[in-house]
């Protein structure tokens, strides 16, 4: 089980560390920031590694580190969902979990982390049955506590929701105005080679919840086709039974925001995807060329050379354009929608020095420090005819002497408002056990997720 | 942490940052002194804060405990998380906030209960866990399910800090209770505590039966994602008795799949899987077998820390089970964003799954990946093209012929890593691809990596006969034959010498002088051991020479990374664990702790050797300990004779401290084989209220009795008494609990009289036979045989209960009549099963023969009963009785440097006492 937590900041800080059992001293934390310094990205640590006694586990999001370390057999996946948990309730109760708000609510830190956590087995993780033993700190409360010097951050009675059959609600929640809303999104996380085919694609779709409902209101989800999702995780407050069942969904919402379940769309085996892989809506050919020796970047065009003396030069050059959506259902209605936030990522290789771009639409940044291409392209109307594609084209200049080995691959933003892949949409939401009305809202997205295009 | 920060961030707690001006101490002293609340709360905050940022703030250890007695539960959990961390380093101050703890464990507020039991067994101070039984034992009742969970995880920070006590106090099985509590989450804190306690003990105090096993699965449907890892990992561990109930239990657990916390999702596959064998329908495991596959897929959209482990474990499952996932390798794809640690275990998978289906398409993707950026996911890119060559029969020419594409890109580590699964390539299909051989030595001057350049000179030596300059080629690399590293040293030799034998003609020179060079210029003995070989063979036997070098080579396969099949199994039922993701059984690498039997025995050993030297001091903190010891093994007896419920642990103490002293010198010393019997006066009539007595032991026809003399000095008769003995070494205990006077004792006689049958008017005299009883021994360690036995006494007529201690010898305890004869000693050591017997070596005893050793051991009633000569060493058999009661043999090996004794009785938990008593001996 868990022996110690250290929370750690982006320059290798040890910021708050909680032992459950013996303390861990911090060599620990050194001998990790020794194995991060050695790395050219954070991201690139190895969540397990083995250390004189034991093993630490981590993980790096929010430009933070959390560092377990574990000294007898424990579930690494526990550890590391845990961890995340952990990340999301700081993230839920400061608002944005940087070095920081951790410092400036160390204490609360450790209330959460106490109550989480119990001799290395993880506990109370819900944010609802957390907020009733432990408040989350208010912008009033902050202002009092300024003024007068007191906070009380703790409740006084036991929550009824800590040991409930239903931990993840609390109780005597009431609402003047009941509502709840829900999004579909689906992302498209593809790998497109540079030729346009589509090399694999995996669509995953979640269904996004905020329910302000007052008491306990049972919900029954029913979707107008549900044989459409294939392989579904639910958050814990849904009845799986009933669903493996009735393929409906069944549920008392927690309070506040989450997420009510996840699926994958099923690619190919229905007769909505064609076999095998789905047609994206937009297509974009990327093509990044280099030349040995003096004035290799030469050749017209928008951008103009920029290579000078000895070093080589390239070219860059991005073609955007919207497809027929053949694999995107708009459920409901007709009209021709758009793709909005489009934006394109290059990674250069370091070999770049320095690039000089150009678009047709939108505007390109080129970021010196790490050597990355911005194009924020925006609206793009789908499926028009009339439209000229946008495109982003300059020439690169390399380091002296370097040649440009890689070619990279470049990475595309998007999404669609209202169309959804899987053509998924809900029949009816059902409220019992309470007697209001409540107002339901529902949209579908579609976005990019990992969405990569090679370049030749 | 800057001062503006601080300034700008007012009423939040980055302010306790700021840095230590001098006399701050102080100052923090002062203000957690202060009466104002608020003042008070911001102090400990500030201790807190120096703590966290690594300062040492143990010196204010007692202001801040001072501040426990608090309404503010703020406060309290911040001074609870002070002494949490600094407990260790003042035991002594942490017993001051003892009392708040043990209140709190009363509060009428839930929570304060179990913050109360909660942090009581975080302290790790063994002091502090006499005073956490009680409040433990209420909370493992409580009627609220939040203390009653918290209080089950209790129990496993007691064990770890002192398993006896816990086994003692029969925690265990109040934890094995609670696994049938109504409450889930109970239920599954209960699991997670036995669970962990096997992992600790060494011992399965689980054991997981029809009864339990249907409120687990009950309480799988209702805890929490944590709770329902902890009994999924305990189902796992379990033996289904059937197929049929395998099939059952795994119906249960699929849905558990479609859990969104992938630990939960991990562990129901480990369930699955395990239980899969013992499926007989073919159809049935492959349902369920099926269902494994999209909930697999699901965790490769996680985070990335998630799918690393996810997909080791995917390695496996493949491995075990290839059909789950043989038409998903598309999830496998590398994406450019994915961390590299990720992109490696993809890359493995992806080579477990190719098959002759998709290796098109898994060619474009490794050639696509042999163009990225990192270097040594490039090679590994390419090593896998190759890797794929020598899987797939029917798919060498295409991956052949993407190496080539690759070789044309020049760049250098993709050029060096292709050469090298080339010649792989060439050793799986002999004589087939050998037209790319030109290919590859337009290349040479590139290679400069010595795995690489080894490769491309075999590749040269095998078919020389094909490449038109192989002697120019060969030549070239044997100018610098002496800086090249072993490997290549070794493969031009053998190239060479491959060459001679198809051109003999033309490089006779060259073969000369590569075995000059390998035999009499290198000083690497392997490179001169194949030199002379080589050399030898060319000289007497061309024939022979290319037989062996020139022989038939056995064709390769792609092993790589693959499991024995008996690990893989092993490994199977270890999925989501450490070990499944590093690929190594579980105990290989992970230390748990010793089996407790094992590690008592070794504490046992150790602690006893230091007791010689000690004195009292150390005496009276075993008495303490031994104080709830006494206490809840007086449950078992008719009556509650001596009503230590409040008692015991103070009293206890200072009582066992007075009279160690004494006897803990007499133990060695020099006793004859039948001590005449002492009584010591071991009761004052100050001490006792009235009574006085003196107490010695008596060993009659075997039987061990304590004779004690009373005389009463107090107001009322003494009619009845009761006694109660402390654990001890061998466990003694009366006979039974009365002490039966011949006739009433009036006050007022300072007149005694000795005589046991005395019917004088002041004074009696019982004696009061021992028996033996294994619970009331002492744990391991904390006593010596010499330890004064602690006696309390009630006067039944008064309700006063006295405590003393009688000294002990060994010799007291050891019977006179414990001699066998050879017939018997033998036919006993048969009846005894190996199984119980123990042994050990001692080095450290002075030099003793036979002799010396039967001399030492019948000074303390150990008797002699044989002897035999076995080579350089003598055995000698030896038999004892403790108390008259128990026969422990003994087998005395005596050699040079060195004695080892093995101990053999029918009484097991005396095996190890008996043999720690009787090495002492041999030490003394």
């Amino acid at each position: 089980m868990i022996q110690s937590l250290f929370i750690m900041s982006n320059a290798g800080e040890v910021l708050i560390e909680k032992h459950w059992r013996e303390v861990t001293p911090r060599s620990v934390c050194d001998y990790f920031w020794d194995e991060v310094c050695k790395l050219e990205d954070r991201e690139e640590i190895p969540p397990i590694m083995a250390v004189n006694k034991g093993f630490i586990i981590s993980v790096y999001r929010y430009d933070m580190f959390l560092i377990a370390k574990v000294q007898q057999e424990t579930p690494p996946l526990l550890c590391i969902e845990f961890l995340h948990r952990v990340l999301d309730i700081l993230a839920d109760y400061l608002g944005a979990v940087d070095e920081t708000s951790i410092k400036e609510s160390f204490s609360l830190v450790y209330q959460l982390l106490e109550e989480m956590m119990d001799n290395g087995h993880p506990m109370t993780t819900e944010p609802n049955a957390l907020k009733a033993m432990i408040k989350p700190p208010t912008v009033m409360g902050r202002v009092v506590a300024a003024a007068t010097g007191r906070s009380d951050a703790i409740s006084e009675a036991l929550p009824d929701g800590t040991i409930s059959a239903m931990p993840w609600r609390k109780a005597g929640v009431r609402y003047a105005q009941n509502e709840i809303y829900l999004d579909i999104i689906e992302e498209v996380d593809a790998i497109v080679a540079a030729n346009g085919q589509v090399v694999s694609s995996e669509v995953t779709g979640s269904i996004q919840a905020v329910s302000h409902l007052s008491g306990i209101p049972d919900l029954l989800l029913t979707f107008q086709d549900p044989s459409l999702i294939d392989d579904c995780s639910f958050h814990p407050c849904v009845r799986y039974g009933r669903f493996e069942r009735d393929r409906v969904v069944s549920f008392v919402p927690p309070d506040g925001a989450f997420e009510l379940m996840r699926y994958r769309v099923a690619t190919g085996a229905h007769h909505i995807l064609p076999r095998g892989n789905i047609i994206p809506p937009l297509y974009c050919n990327a093509t990044v060329s280099f030349s040995d020796g003096a004035g290799g970047g030469g050749g017209g065009g928008s951008g103009g050379s920029g290579s000078g003396g000895g070093s080589g030069g390239g070219r860059v050059h991005v073609g955007l354009g919207t497809r027929a959506p053949n694999s995107l259902r708009f459920p409901g209605r007709k009209t021709a929608s758009m793709l909005e936030d489009v934006e394109v990522t290059v990674p250069f290789p370091r070999a770049v020095r320095t690039a000089n771009l150009s678009a047709t639409a939108g505007t390109v940044l080129f970021d010196e420090a790490a050597k990355v291409a911005r194009w924020s392209v925006g609206k793009l109307a789908m499926g028009s005819v009339g439209q000229r594609p946008p495109q982003m084209a300059g020439a690169l200049v390399l380091q002296p002497g370097a040649r440009l080995e890689e070619s990279p691959s470049i990475h595309v933003a998007w999404k669609v408002p209202v169309a959804s892949i899987s053509g998924l949409s809900i029949a009816s939401l059902q409220l019992t056990n309470e007697r209001y009305k409540p107002y339901k809202g529902v949209r579908t997205l579609t976005k990019s997720g990992k969405f990569t295009v090679r370049t030749s | 942490m800057s001062n503006s920060r601080s300034a700008r961030s007012g009423g939040s707690d980055s302010r306790f940052f700021t840095t230590t001006k001098k006399g701050e101490t102080h100052e923090l002293r002062l203000e957690l002194q202060s009466p104002n609340r608020d003042k008070k709360k911001d102090a400990v905050k500030k201790v807190i804060a120096n703590m966290t940022v690594g300062k040492d703030v143990s010196m204010l250890f007692t202001d801040v405990i001072n501040c426990i007695q608090t309404e503010n539960i703020e406060l309290k959990k911040l001074v609870y998380l002070y002494l949490i961390n600094y407990a260790k380093t003042q035991p002594e101050l942490t017993l001051l906030a003892v009392n708040t703890f043990v209140k709190d464990a009363k509060d009428p507020n839930p929570l304060i209960r179990a913050l109360a039991v909660r942090t009581m067994g975080c302290i790790r101070v063994e002091k502090i866990t006499e005073y956490l039984c009680e409040p433990l034992r209420r909370a493992l009742r409580d009627d609220d399910p939040y203390v009653r969970k918290t209080a089950a995880v209790c129990v496993a920070k007691l064990y770890d800090i002192n398993a006896g006590l816990v086994e003692d106090q029969g925690f265990l099985q109040v934890l094995r209770d609670l696994v049938c509590d109504p409450n889930p989450t109970v239920v599954a804190n209960a699991v997670a505590a036995l669970s962990e306690i096997t992992d600790t003990g060494g011992k399965d105090v689980m054991q997981i039966t029809t009864a339990t096993l249907q409120k687990l699965l009950a309480a799988l449907n209702e805890c929490t994602e944590w709770g329902q890892v902890f009994i999924l990992d305990s189902l796992a561990k379990y033996d289904p008795v059937d197929g049929v109930e395998a099939e059952g239990i795994i119906e249960r657990v699929t849905p558990r799949l479609q859990h969104a916390n992938s630990a939960v999702v991990m562990s129901a596959v480990k369930v699955i899987l395990s239980y899969l064998d013992l499926i007989t329908n073919k159809d049935t495991e492959r349902v369920f077998s099926r269902k494994l596959a999209p909930p697999l897929v699901t965790l490769l959209n996680s985070e990335p820390e998630i799918q690393y482990v996810a997909l080791r474990n995917i390695n496996l499952i493949v491995q075990k089970r290839p059909k789950i996932l043989e038409h998903e390798i598309k999830v496998f794809f590398c994406k450019y964003n994915d961390p590299i640690y990720v992109k490696m275990e993809k890359l493995e998978i992806i080579i477990r799954l190719v098959s002759d289906r998709n290796i098109e398409q898994v060619l474009l993707e490794l050639k696509e990946y042999a163009q990225e950026v990192d270097v040594e996911f490039v090679r590994r890119s390419v090593r896998a093209i190759g890797r794929c060559a020598i899987k797939l029969e029917r798919a060498a020419d295409r991956c052949i012929s993407v190496l080539l594409e690759l070789i044309e890109t020049k760049v250098n580590y993709v050029l060096q890593e292709a050469v090298i699964v080339i010649k792989d390539i060439f050793r799986r299909y002999p004589n087939k691809y050998e037209s790319v051989i030109g290919k590859l030595c337009e290349n040479l001057e590139t290679l400069d990596e010595p795995e690489a350049k080894a490769a491309i000179i075999w590749i040269i030596g095998e078919y020389a006969e094909r490449i038109d300059n192989a002697d120019e080629q060969l030549d070239h690399f044997l100018e610098t034959f002496e800086d090249e590293s072993a490997d290549v040293q070794l493969q031009l030799l053998t190239a060479t010498v491959k060459l001679f034998l198809k051109q003999p003609d033309t490089t006779q020179d060259m073969v000369q002088r590569v075995l000059h060079m390998a035999t009499e210029d290198s000083d690497n003995p392997d490179l001169r051991d194949r030199g002379f070989v080589y050399w030898r063979l060319l000289a007497t036997n061309p024939e022979a020479a290319k037989a062996v070098v020139l022989g038939e080579k056995p064709t390769i396969a792609d092993d790589t990374f693959t499991l024995e099949p008996a690990l893989l199994d092993l490994l199977v039922g270890q999925i989501a664990t450490l070990a499944s993701v590093y690929h190594k059984p579980p105990e290989a690498f992970v230390t748990k702790a010793a089996p407790v039997k094992d590690a008592r025995a070794d504490e046992a050993e150790e602690d006893f050797d230091e007791y010689e030297e000690e004195d009292a001091a150390e005496g009276s903190s075993m008495g303490g300990g031994g104080g709830g010891g006494a206490q809840e093994s007086s449950g078992g007896n008719a009556v509650d004779l001596l009503d230590m419920g409040d008692l015991s642990i103070d009293s206890g103490t200072s009582n066992g401290g007075g009279g160690g002293g004494g006897g803990g010198g007499a133990f060695f010393a020099p006793s004859a084989a039948a001590p005449p019997m002492v009584k010591h006066q071991v009761c004052t009539a100050e001490q006792g209220q009235g009574l006085q007595i003196s107490a010695g032991w008596a060993n009659k026809g075997g039987k061990l009795s304590l004779e004690m003399d009373f005389a009463n000095a107090g107001p009322a008769p003494l009619v009845s008494l009761a006694i109660q003995l402390n654990k001890s070494y061998f466990g003694l205990s009366p006979a039974q609990p009365q002490i039966v006077l011949p006739s009433p004792v009036p006050p007022g006689g300072a007149a005694s009289y000795r005589q046991a049958l005395s019917t004088a008017a002041a004074a009696a005299a019982s004696a009061l036979p021992m028996a033996l009883n294994p619970a009331l021994m002492a744990p391991p360690g904390a006593a010596s045989p010499a330890q004064p036995l602690q006696c309390a006494i009630k006067n039944m007529t008064t309700g006063a209960v006295i405590y003393f201690s009688v000294p002990m010898d060994v010799s007291n305890v050891l019977s006179a009549d414990g001699q066998l004869d050879k017939a018997t000693y033998l036919s006993y050591w048969k009846a005894i099963s190996d199984a119980l017997e123990v042994q050990s070596v001692i080095t450290d005893a002075p030099g003793m023969d036979v002799k010396a050793v039967t001399a030492k051991l019948a000074a303390r009633n150990i008797f002699f009963i044989a002897q035999r000569d076995a080579g350089a060493a003598q055995v000698a058999y030896y038999s004892f009785k403790v108390a008259g009661a128990l026969l422990v043999l003994l087998e005395i090996t005596v050699q040079p440097g060195q004695i080892a004794v093995c101990v053999r009785t029918d009484a097991q938990p005396y095996a190890q006492p008996a043999k720690a008593l009787v090495e002492s001996i041999l030490r003394s």
